[in-house]
């Protein structure tokens, strides 16, 4: 079997199809992509760990219907090289896929120990679904990828901290107990309030534009073009007495505003003196941080770096934070003020609340 | 408090309120007519007059929609509208002036022994609108004139002042369109009358297209529904080309590369 596809869309499709994010070898079936054709589509189909994505090119193909899996970093690598040509042409033959582009031809083996993998193959969205979508906001699944997925502990002792909570009000939590690092932003999509994992929010912040469908017990989301049709399936899980609570309520309200106690900084500034302080804090020590009227005072036993802030505080306060964490936390941080104000639980200063654009984010110090 | 300077151009436009409500109401008009003509999808035939980009004529055979157009230019609607009422005037003139050798399209077709397509013919005032099965074409004749015992194809063209008055030959960017005509009507010889739409200036040239020209034309009807019958998308105009700053596929013809 050949087939030919026009080369453009290919590649944009291979790029949205198969995220490098979630090819990952604790999840075999990941490292492999499924191909197939006939003689009008060509499927390119993707499992993450969580997440299936299937894409459906239109082209032309001659001979019965073939299928083959190859290695999904090195194809998608491949395809992302064959702009030479306006189309390329997949040759199936018994034990590879050779891609042929102008007068180059590429041979990819057929992937190993694939035996036991059925593809997840996502049937297309129908006109009925299309009438329920809703329009996702790529833009606000990026932002969430960039500010707040960093937050995410694969080894939390609590599984439900290593997803991403949203809501049906559009919250998105972000969280870490173990390191006391909690993080909100109110630009989720999802009309639900359920939890996802991170593979999905990658999915979903690689695609150019799509719709949200409810397919039974799974969201679908498709981006489709006049080129190709591309379809990811994921199933949301739900807070229930098995899961536990991910106790977004509680969360939430630790991060309320108090004004009157905030300062403005320049992410600019803090990031540099925590820059400074991993360079010279000796391992294992916290960072003592004053935050007073007119300035955050850093010290380690090495460095001593103050930062102007405007609004500051009458009544100062100190606290000490793991160095590493404060610096994830600013660099993360997605404008260049943010407003720091200290989290209280009852009367005690626990911790600091980070404010600035979509995002708030809560660190909490060391005892 | 800031001033801005006012823009005398959008305040003289009007005098009163009801001349300013009014002519609002009228572009507003102008404006949803030309949008929802924009958005329709083109009928899935061949566009002679766009016959330049193999692109373009492939989009509007596989039945894709146009990009959606936010903010339509109604001056190219205006252009258009004059072409058509200048048109009307020429082809009136000159039918009064040859008589019998203004010959009838359709008369003309039905004398053609063999004619290979399958055909239909529409009379609007002066004009032929012609539609073929197979390529799937339709299109409109200007008219057929015989001189000096010739039978010539007539293609009227109106551009603005500037653009005739540097005219040395037929435009280039129309010679693909005409071979079309050319080559369906089975009509190699043309006479091409440009005419500039400021002060009515006329200019006539002669073009004669070749059996290669034609073979030419014909390969590339087959060539645009082979590829629309493989999914796969021929070339394109070269970047910045001319027709593409209008095009209504722009967006959709990105994404094909």
């Amino acid at each position: 079997m050949k087939f030919s596809v026009s080369t453009k869309p290919l590649i944009s499709g291979v790029n949205l199809a198969i995220v490098d994010a979630n090819i990952t070898r604790y999840y075999p079936k990941s490292s492999v992509v499924y191909i197939s054709a006939s003689n009008t589509t060509l499927t390119i189909h993707h499992d993450g760990e969580f997440v299936s994505t299937s894409i459906n090119f239109k082209g032309s193909g001659d001979g019965a219907d073939s299928s083959v899996y190859v290695d999904a970093a090195l194809f998608k690598k491949l395809v992302g090289t064959l702009s030479g040509s306006d189309r390329v042409v997949f040759e199936f033959t018994g034990d590879c896929l050779i891609l042929h582009s102008g007068s180059s031809k590429y041979m990819l083996q057929k992937a190993a120990s694939t035996m036991d993998f059925i593809p997840n193959v996502i049937s297309e969205i129908t006109s009925a679904e299309l009438d329920k979508a809703i329009t996702i906001d790529v833009s606000d699944w990026k932002a969430i990828k960039s500010s707040q997925l960093y937050v995410k502990s694969d080894a939390s002792s609590n599984v439900l901290y290593t997803l991403v909570y949203v809501s049906s009000d559009g919250d998105a939590l972000v969280c870490d107990m173990d390191n006391s690092l909690l993080t909100h932003s109110s630009i989720s999509g999802i009309e639900e309030t359920c939890m996802i994992q991170d593979t999905v929010v990658n999915v979903l912040a690689s695609i150019t534009s799509g719709v949200l469908v409810k397919r039974d017990d799974k969201f679908v989301v498709a981006s489709i073009t006049d080129a190709y049709e591309c379809l990811a399936s994921f199933a949301p899980i739900y807070e229930s007495d098995e899961v536990g609570s991910y106790n977004a309520d509680m969360i939430i309200g630790l991060m309320q505003s108090n004004n009157d106690t905030s300062m403005l900084a320049k992410t600019a500034d803090l990031k540099k003196a925590m820059s400074q302080a991993s360079m010279l804090a000796p391992r294992g020590y916290t960072i003592n941080c004053d935050f007073t009227g007119e300035y955050i005072d850093f010290k380690t036993p090495t460095m001593e770096c103050k930062i102007p802030v405007v609004n500051g505080p009458v009544n100062s306060y100190t606290l000490k934070f793991n160095p590493d964490l404060f610096g994830k936390v600013v660099s993360h941080l997605p404008s260049d003020d943010v407003t720091i104000r200290p989290t209280y639980n009852g009367d005690e200063i626990v911790g600091i609340t980070c404010e600035c654009d979509y995002l708030t984010v809560v660190l909490g110090a060391c005892e | 408090m800031g001033f801005k300077t006012a823009n005398m151009a959008a305040v003289v436009r009007f005098n009163s309120a009801n001349s300013s409500n009014f002519l609002d109401a009228y572009e507003m008009y102008l404006h949803d007519t030309v949008q929802s003509s924009l958005n329709r999808p083109k009928s899935r035939t061949f566009a002679p007059s766009s016959f330049r980009c193999a692109r373009k004529n492939w989009f509007r055979l596989r039945g894709t929609t146009p990009d959606v157009v936010q903010v339509p230019d109604l001056s190219l609607q205006h252009t258009a509208e004059v072409g058509t009422a200048r048109h009307t005037a020429i082809q009136s003139k000159l039918s009064k002036m040859l008589g019998q050798d203004w010959i009838d399209v359709e008369t003309y077709l039905s004398g053609i022994p063999d004619y290979p397509y399958d055909y239909t013919i529409q009379k609007a005032g002066f004009e032929s609108r012609i539609s073929i099965q197979y390529p799937p074409i339709k299109f409109a004749c200007d008219g057929i004139v015989r001189w000096n015992n010739k039978l010539y194809l007539l293609e009227i063209k109106t551009s603005e002042y500037n653009s005739w008055e540097e005219l040395t030959d037929p435009k280039s960017v129309h010679m693909d369109q005409v071979m079309c005509y050319s080559t369906l009507l089975q009509l190699p010889d043309v006479l091409m009358l440009y005419e500039d739409r400021q002060y009515g200036g006329m200019k006539c040239y002669e073009e004669h297209f070749s059996i290669d020209d034609m073979i030419h034309v014909k390969n590339k009807f087959d060539y645009i529904m082979e590829m629309v019958d493989h999914n796969l998308a021929p070339e394109k105009l070269p970047h910045a080309d001319y027709m593409c700053r209008n095009c209504e596929y722009q967006k959709k013809c990105t994404e094909w590369g």
